[in-house]
């Protein structure tokens, strides 16, 4: 019997998700782009409407599908419906964004704040002008009470998607109770 | 209930009134009781970024607990417990139940960190000089192309091109920072000092730092940004284990199935860049924030699988 398991990338507009998942999917994702008339919120040519999905193969049976949900607060019944069952979800977010920090709070909530799935969080564009320092971010999900893994990252180096994928999996693997009371 | 005795100083006026009420508010909520003494008696103190310098140095020098408080924009100390003002209540109650912890166990800290080994000096000095109040100064350590600034406000550090990438891949041995009246060479790089304080730790020597203890149960205030000092599989898999609860380092070594030295170096480093806080074992690090797998098996293979086709599996 074949198994499936679901990852996915969230996060604001403009934020890397496709991106992200382009970096690690066997075959480059299929997206549902349109052009942005959103020009306001975030400066680029398309945006995801639907989703983005990639996919990739660990053996004939077993698979593991990436979804990136779209960036816009209207869509957020998407992001339910994506998020259920999820293996685990990694947040994407734009320092240099005005509202990052509100978007922040959106997201962490509407994915569970790591109850119900493993949540890493990655934040780019750190060093841009203007942009909110790293601990921002970090001091608001310890206002929050939350203690999630918060990095500053570049999706576009496959490496720091891989390193956001890699906590997920020592998340996984450390919420199995047996191996935690052996 | 024991009775415990708070300082506060350099606090601006706002935030002096609020701790006062905040106080008061605690009295009988908190795992001890609070009262306000003057510094040379507390159990505590409170230090924020507008003046009381001389008894934050003073202070420093104990093992006494410090609540770093810090402002706007400010980066946070690299000390295990600081509040960003405005902070609320629940936030004051939360840091004083966990120093209470740390002070029930006795005046074994104070003992600890009396004798340091010199292997130690650089990250020890790096260490108090991230308990004092900045003062917009420069303390250095080193000669040479090996010569190391840090701003004392523990923001950033000038090293050379080359002193950067021998910090982040071993210890050169460095002496304990002094005070500089010296600006650094124009060609040095400006890097975030947190960077220095975790390979200070996770480079030192490969025993648990003279001022932790060796018994105590410890947990993660908050994650260590790996995407700045790029953490191995096994630094991430001792993180996530103490995300989910508070561990010893005895545990932490059992569940990991990782050497005691390579324990000790990330226990280090995370106390180093002021993320590690001692409290009691098997309390939920982040209760909130915390899931369960229902279906380990399942998953085992998809962790497996996935790091396998990933190149993660190394």
């Amino acid at each position: 019997m074949s198994e499936e398991f679901k990852i996915i990338f969230s996060g604001p507009m403009g934020a890397g998700k496709t991106t992200a998942i382009a970096a690690i999917s066997d075959e480059a994702p299929v997206s549902t782009d349109v052009v942005n008339t959103d020009r306001a919120a975030f400066d680029k040519e398309l945006t995801t409407a639907g989703l983005d999905y990639g996919r990739i193969e660990i053996d004939a049976e077993t698979s593991v599908r990436l979804y990136g949900t779209p960036g816009q607060l209207r869509f957020r019944f998407m992001w339910d419906i994506l998020g259920h069952n999820a293996a685990g979800v990694v947040i994407l977010l734009d320092a240099s964004q005005a509202d990052a920090l509100v978007q922040l709070d959106a997201f962490v909530e509407a994915f569970g704040a790591g109850k119900r799935a493993p949540l890493v969080i990655g934040v780019g564009r750190c060093a841009e002008p203007g942009a909110l320092a790293l601990d921002a971010f970090a001091q608001r999900l310890e206002n929050h009470g939350l203690n999630l893994p918060l990095f500053g990252v570049d999706v576009r180096r496959r490496e720091d998607v891989l390193l956001l994928v890699d906590t997920l999996l020592c998340l996984l693997e450390v919420s199995d109770p047996a191996r935690l009371h052996a | 209930m024991r009775t415990r005795k708070i300082a506060a100083v350099g606090l601006a006026d706002d935030a002096g009134h609020a701790f006062s009420s905040m106080l008061k508010v605690l009295n009988g909520h908190a795992s001890a009781n609070w009262t306000v003494s003057a510094p040379e008696e507390a159990d505590v103190l409170m230090a924020g970024p507008h003046g009381g310098d001389s008894e934050a140095q003073r202070w420093a020098r104990t093992e006494k607990p410090l609540i770093a408080v810090y402002e706007g924009s400010a980066l946070r100390p690299l000390t295990p417990y600081t509040l960003h003002h405005p902070f609320r209540v629940m936030q004051l109650l939360a840091v004083l139940d966990e120093i209470e912890l740390v002070l029930a166990k006795g005046p074994a800290e104070a003992a600890r960190g009396a004798a340091v080994d010199p292997d130690w000096s650089f990250a020890e000095s790096l260490r108090l000089l991230s308990r004092c109040t900045a003062r917009g100064e420069l303390h250095a350590a080193g000669s040479g192309p090996a010569r190391i600034y840090v701003r004392d406000d523990i923001s950033v550090y000038y090293a050379s091109r080359e002193m950067c990438s021998r910090l982040r891949s071993h210890a050169p041995l460095l002496p304990a920072l002094r005070l500089t009246a010296e600006q650094p060479p124009a060609a040095f790089e400006t890097r975030p000092a947190f960077e220095l304080a975790w390979f200070a730790g996770l480079h030192g020597p490969a025993t648990l730092a003279p001022w932790l203890d060796a018994h105590a149960a410890y947990r993660l205030r908050r994650w260590p940004d790996f995407g700045m000092v790029r953490a191995t599989r096994a630094q991430l898999a001792l993180a996530a284990l103490l995300t989910h609860a508070a561990h010893t380092r005895t545990r932490l070594v059992q569940l990991s199935q990782q050497s005691a030295d390579a324990v000790d170096r990330f226990l280090n480093a995370c106390a180093m860049a002021g993320v590690l806080v001692g409290t009691s074992e098997n309390t939920p690090a982040a209760e909130a924030s915390t899931f369960i797998a229902s279906s380990a098996a399942r998953l085992g293979g998809l962790i497996r699988g996935l790091r396998n086709r990933l190149g993660l599996a190394g």
